[in-house]
């Protein structure tokens, strides 16, 4: 199986190649042909994976390492590149629900964008082309074609994010995203070229993981901080944290099931991939880890402030999104990689199970957004309704579901590595997100429905192509935290042994160089008792519970309030409705400046000194050219003479220059 | 009483792609001559499938390293190289021209499919040639064949007018040719290319002697014709025109190929000891090809002529690589000829699309806005312009990358410089075409593409894919180039 | 010394004659100076010992190809060249270029150390033993045999050329 691997990302990438080539006839013809191109590619790439997976489970942990060269891909000098796939636990754990939600979106995209005439093809193009591109990312065993994939889901995400080009804002927030994800990206270059020639100096040209990783240690302290920060300055771009997580709200003015596999489910997830991938380089800086447990904390409790005033179904979930990435990067930050990824892993679960829900109720209401125009679908969705509840249970936390396995495991680490405060805020965010959520299920399914009187009866359930997808999801929210139960609560953390050969600190030590790290953590750890567990976890419940008895009387018992309170706390009310107003203080001390500075640079510099000398010197050209020109008379015999004075020529040379 | 005779060991195996060829270019003369099938694409067809054949007996000879027929093949994997390359080519003129033929139907016809085979028979020869001799009849081959098809529109004045100035002039630079060998022979007293290297390094001062010098400047006279190199050049643009355009990208890439491999043969493997001042007279060569090249091409209204001189140009940038020496030079100019193979025809090919009964378009103004009424042919046209001008992620982009770091390699920091100012003259010109293409309104109501045939489609999808291929996953070539340099045995 | 005074003499008189060639207005007239300069080649060729290429040379081109010339003159009635175009400064160039190229050629031929060449295939020795005509047919027929057979190609290639120029459309 493991020789097939290069089939897992090829199989998308046919699919694009036939829709994208052949797509308007293929559409013309028959459309169903297209989806059943463009699925059954990721459905197979998803079954491939599962096979894959499956061997690599016969393997002893410590073995647990394929790596599959596809080929030579770059060669320059003693630099070479290979496009080549790694197969360990991480790459597999990331593989498996890349492919596996992707596949689920592929089929309900079917019933969502069944209206989308003429553009259905390039619709599921662009879809396949994104799991093309994320499945190198997660594949990769190098950073080279990982920055390919890193890349390509950036440019699939602008395409999909302004697929309804004709809507101006759709397009600007498509540019939005672009440019801002640029801004990391730069960073996450510059990182990567300290990283190649400091390696280099050290006689290693390869930009390899696991020979990066293995002669990290030879990296000075300086460097590898200075690389790790660059490195997460990409991460929060991609992976929407502050400062430049302002994309991803905007981001959702694409299709709906685009939100949920790029926007929630998969692409954003990709930094915390790539910090658990290189945590060898991280777990070598402290101070880099600070840093992303800070910036995590703070971006949670700052998106799920925002998220409590959003009127906008979509923007909720975006910002919910955003705070709960945050909760994974303060799991990287406080070393508790695996957890992270547990994270990872149950969040796309959950996630994308919301963002289709959201999908299916703005479906049957006529792509309405706003909450305040929705209210008691409860009837008349009863299958979004369910599977909505479950994946809100999972996503605030609730005991059992998914969420509270992950979320907690989060929290626990970094309580039991001394941080106390950013555990607190970590909390504090549990019960906001509590908060918030109920809202949203309680302003969308109770109550009266404040449609319009034509919307509402035309208000339906949605096709089976799109709630089956939703079941599947919301057993998965339901169940999928099992794989994670923590010894406090009789498990055995199974996700967390998987990885262990991944990480530095693991027993299994697959790469050099994290001996010395496993022994620094065993020594400096801070090791709370069970039952200090037992009380954080109830207490981070009974938060929870606060929170949704909250939103049950303010938005269901004493409806009055909401309006009420936000009077009272107005200027409160208005700093977290107009998003802390981050957008407006960006345009004030980046975006106005950089404008004036390149309008002093266009005009000034720009059009008068360089455009002068490049059209001066295209006119000199140009002169030349048409003099040059009338050399080229016709005649076989001027030409005979040209030829007969470059042989005198080189001859004058050869006497005169050469032979004395 | 006479000398004994020896029976010649002959091993027909390494010139097999070559008999194939020239079988199949007789199988459709006769063919056409008796009318043996009646159907409209059956002489191309036929053509085309003698020739794939004749290219996948070609990888049955890849690794070896040995000479035939008393040293006059060199089996070797610049051969090889330049084989497939040539094939390419026949293969990718084969394809065009099926199309080509519907505006002008004298172009199908057996002679103008074998013509073209035993062109390319004579290219490919010239490739693998290892004497002096057979060098020449080589390119005498190839000359006479490439003569007639460029003449081969015999109501057009200026294909005529075309054919006579290419006939006419190329038999001028060939007599200098031939006396630059007799010279070369005179002063080693062999025609053999490897025993003359061995000469030339146990003699050293065999590169002083002015017989030997003559022979040298004769030499590159005449080769520098056959890739106009300035001041050779000036017969370029006229025949470039007045030439059936299929045949303009045929012998804009081809003859290119196999007078490049002559020069790397005779020039950088044997010379290569030569003091720095012969470089230097490249170098100045080098300089001029590539500047006059892309400084007339600037000013033309008609892309074909545009083209003409960008192919001067070309052979500019290839001529770095010359200059530089070494197997990485030796390397860059192969894979640079493969990727000018792909965009060129392809370029021509896009512009044979365009045309009437008896009547070519070629003009800028003709082709505009007809990129936004035929989105997937004005893609291909910008992938080609992108990889003439040299724009990554083009093949083009990686084959001047080659060169030109080989080239600082070798410590040619401005020679490097210019290349690169160069490109970037051209890309105004080439980018000019795209902008034509896509901003400007559709200039002649009349002009319209004829539904493209499966054929172009093969042949230009082939070539845009070649491009992006040589581009994007460069190694495999790369690697393949740099396995095939000539180095003498 | 005689005969190599005379072989420098053949070889200035074909020289000559072929300049008269590119001159002479009048085709006829330049047909015949022409086979005046295959025969003063076929004198060069005797005095370096080759009668049978001196042979080849008077029949197949003094005797073949120039009577197909004159023939074709003659059918197509191509008395004196009518081109009238004036093209005074390339002549003019031309001729100064030629007159500096033939001395700048000789001086750079007798520049530098004359050295040992590699012994040829073929001994004057050999020549006298054997004769030219085995000798001619044994290289031909074994070294070169690779460059004879594409000779026959290339003269198929004049052929097909020939026909392909000069026949009409089918249609």
């Amino acid at each position: 199986m493991f020789d097939l691997v290069w089939l897992i990302p090829t199989l998308p990438a046919l699919g694009v190649l036939l829709n994208g080539l052949l797509g308007r006839k293929i559409e013309a013809a028959n459309k169903s042909l297209v989806h059943w191109i463009a699925c059954s590619a990721v459905g197979l790439s998803f079954f491939l994976t599962c096979l894959t997976f499956l061997e690599l489970l016969q393997l002893p942990a410590e073995l647990r390492l394929v790596e599959f060269t596809w080929f030579n891909w770059i060669s320059a000098g003693e630099f070479q590149s290979y496009w080549a796939y790694q197969i360990d636990p991480l790459s597999m754990v990331m593989c498996l629900f890349v492919t596996g939600v992707g596949f689920l979106i592929h089929i309900y995209s079917i019933g969502y964008m069944g209206h989308a005439e003429g553009r259905y093809y390039r619709y599921f193009t662009y879809l396949n082309l994104f799991m093309f591109s994320m499945i190198n990312l997660v594949l990769a065993n190098n950073f080279l074609l990982m920055f390919l994939g890193w890349e390509g889901v950036g440019f699939c995400s602008y395409l999909l994010i302004g697929f309804w080009f004709g809507n101006i804002d759709n397009a600007r927030a498509g540019k939005k995203a672009f440019i801002t994800n640029r801004i990391g990206d730069f960073a996450f270059l510059v990182g990567l070229f300290l990283l190649i020639t400091h390696l280099g100096k050290h006689g290693v040209w390869s930009v390899n993981f696991t020979e990066v990783f293995s002669h990290a240690s030879a990296l000075p302290p300086g460097i590898v901080t200075a690389v790790c920060l660059l490195f997460f300055i990409g991460c929060t771009a991609k992976s929407a944290q502050i400062p430049l997580y302002i994309w991803l709200p905007d981001a959702m003015a694409g299709p709906t099931p685009v939100s949920a596999l790029i926007h929630a489910a998969t692409m954003v997830t990709s930094g915390i991939y790539f910090v658990t991938r290189s945590n060898i380089l991280y777990q070598m800086s402290p101070l880099a880890l600070q840093v992303i447990a800070v910036v995590g904390a703070l971006t949670a409790l700052l998106a799920a402030s925002i998220a409590l005033t959003q009127n906008d179904i979509k923007r909720v979930l975006a910002y919910s999104t955003v705070s709960q990435l945050g909760y994974m990067f303060l799991g990287l930050g406080v070393g508790a990689f695996s957890a992270g990824i547990f994270h990872v892993v149950t969040h796309s679960f959950f996630k994308a199970l919301l963002f289709l829900c959201a999908g299916s109720v703005m479906h049957g209401l006529a792509n309405e957004q706003d909450m305040r125009f929705m209210g008691g679908m409860r009837k008349k969705m009863p299958v979004t309704y369910l599977t909505m509840l479950i994946g809100t249970l999972a996503i605030v936390g609730f005991p059992g579901l998914a969420g509270f396995f992950s979320k907690d495991e989060i929290l626990w680490k970094t309580f039991a590595s001394g941080h106390v405060l950013l555990w607190m805020i970590g909390v504090f965010t549990a019960g906001l997100t509590a908060f918030y959520m109920f809202r949203l299920i309680f302003m969308t399914f109770f109550n009266e429905c404040r449609a319009s009187r034509e919307v509402q009866a035309k208000i339906h359930e949605s096709p089976r192509t799109m709630t089956v997808p939703l079941i599947v999801l919301a057993a998965l929210s339901a169940i999928g935290g099992y794989i994670g139960v923590p010894h406090a609560l009789g498990g055995s953390n199974r996700i967390e042994h998987f990885l262990e050969p991944v990480m530095g600190t693991g027993p299994g030590k697959l790469i050099a160089g994290g001996e010395h790290l496993a022994q620094e953590a065993a020594h400096g750890a801070y090791h709370p008792s069970l039952a200090v567990e037992y009380l954080l976890m109830l207490l981070s419940v009974a938060i929870v519970l606060i929170g949704i008895g909250l939103a049950y009387t303010l938005y269901v018992k004493e409806r009055e309030r909401p309006v009420q309170l936000a009077e009272r706390f107005s200027g409160l009310y208005r700093l977290m409705f107009n998003k802390w107003y981050v957008d407006e203080l960006y345009g004030l001390i980046a975006v106005r400046p950089l404008h004036r500075a390149s309008l002093f640079l266009w005009k000034g510099i720009d059009v008068l000194i360089i455009d002068g000398v490049v059209n001066g010197l295209a006119r000199i050209f140009g002169w030349s050219g048409t003099w040059l020109r009338t050399v080229q008379t016709g005649y076989v015999q001027a030409y005979a003479v040209s030829l007969l004075l470059g042989v005198a020529g080189l001859m004058l040379y050869t006497l005169f220059v050469l032979v004395p | 009483m006479s000398p004994e005779f020896i029976l010649p060991a002959v091993n027909f195996q390494c010139i097999l792609p070559q008999i194939l060829l020239s079988l199949t270019a007789l199988l459709v003369l006769l063919v056409d001559v008796f009318g043996l099938v009646k159907k409209a694409n059956a002489l191309a067809l036929i053509t085309l499938a003698g020739v794939v054949f004749a290219t996948l007996t070609l990888f049955s000879g890849t690794g070896l390293q040995e000479t035939a027929f008393s040293g006059m093949i060199l089996v070797d994997g610049f051969s090889f190289f330049l084989n497939l390359t040539i094939c390419l080519i026949l293969i990718l003129t084969i394809l065009v021209s099926m199309n080509y033929q519907q505006f002008f139907p004298g172009i199908n016809s057996g002679e103008y499919y074998s013509l073209l085979i035993f062109a390319a028979v004579g290219m490919s020869f010239m490739a693998a040639a290892g004497n002096l001799i057979l060098l020449f009849v080589a390119l005498e081959l190839m000359s006479v064949s490439i003569y007639v098809l460029v003449g081969f529109h015999k109501d057009n004045l200026r294909s005529i007018e075309a054919a006579l100035k290419y006939f006419l002039m190329g038999a001028f630079a060939t007599s200098f040719l031939l006396l630059g060998f007799a010279f070369l022979y005179g002063a080693t007293g062999t025609m053999d290319l490897l025993t003359m290297t061995e000469f030339i390094r146990s003699n050293p001062e065999v590169l002083s002697s002015g017989l030997f010098l003559s022979g040298v400047l004769l030499t590159l006279t005449g080769l520098g014709f056959k890739i106009s190199m300035v001041p050779f050049h000036m017969w370029t643009p006229d025949v470039y025109e007045g030439a059936p355009t299929v045949i303009t990208g045929f012998m804009a890439t081809g003859v290119k190929a196999a007078a490049f491999a002559a020069l790397v043969r005779i020039f950088m493997v044997p010379l290569g000891s030569l003091p720095i001042d012969w470089s230097m007279l490249l170098w100045v060569a080098a300089v001029l090809t590539m500047t006059v090249g892309n400084i007339i091409a600037l000013v033309q209204d008609s892309i074909k002529r545009m083209l003409a001189y960008s192919g001067i140009a070309h052979a500019g940038y290839l001529l770095i690589g010359v200059v530089a020496g070494g197997e990485l030079a030796q390397a860059g100019i192969l894979y640079y000829l493969l990727v000018y193979a792909f965009m060129n025809i392809g370029a021509f090919g896009v512009l044979a699309l365009l045309g009437k009964k008896e009547t070519e378009y070629n003009t800028l103004q003709e082709f505009s806005g007809l990129g936004l009424k035929y989105p997937v042919l004005g893609l291909a046209m910008a992938v080609f312009m992108f990889s003439l001008a040299g724009i990554p992620p083009t093949g083009g982009f990686m084959g001047k990358l080659y060169i030109f770091s080989a080239a600082i390699k070798s410590g040619y920091v401005w020679l490097v410089v210019l290349g690169a100012l160069n490109s970037v003259i051209s890309i105004y010109y080439y980018l000019r075409v795209i902008v034509v293409m896509y901003f400007q309104e559709s200039g002649a109501e009349d002009v319209a593409f004829p539904a493209p045939s499966p054929a172009i489609t093969l042949g230009l999808g082939l070539a845009a894919a070649g491009i992006m291929i040589l581009g994007v996953f460069p190694s495999y070539f790369w690697v393949l180039a740099q396995n095939s340099v000539f180095v003498p045995m | 010394m005689l005969e190599s005074m005379l072989l420098y003499l053949a070889a200035a008189l074909t020289l000559v004659t072929s300049v008269m060639v590119a001159v002479t207005r009048n085709t006829v007239h330049s047909a015949l100076w022409m086979v005046a300069s295959c025969f003063l080649l076929a004198v060069v060729f005797l005095f370096l010992r080759l009668q049978f290429m001196a042979a080849l040379q008077v029949i197949i081109y003094a005797g073949a190809v120039m009577m197909f010339i004159i023939f074709a003159i003659m059918m197509l009635n191509l008395r004196v060249n009518p081109g009238r175009i004036q093209l005074r400064s390339t002549k003019t160039a031309g001729l100064v270029l030629v007159l500096f190229l033939f001395p700048a050629l000789l001086l750079l031929l007798g520049m530098g150390r004359g050295i040992a060449a590699l012994q040829g295939q073929v001994s004057l020795r050999a020549l006298e033993q054997f004769g030219e005509v085995p000798l001619l047919a044994n290289v031909m027929f074994s070294d070169y045999l690779l460059p004879f057979e594409l000779v026959s190609i290339l003269l198929t290639v004049g052929v097909i050329g020939a026909v392909a120029l000069a026949k009409k459309r089918k249609d």
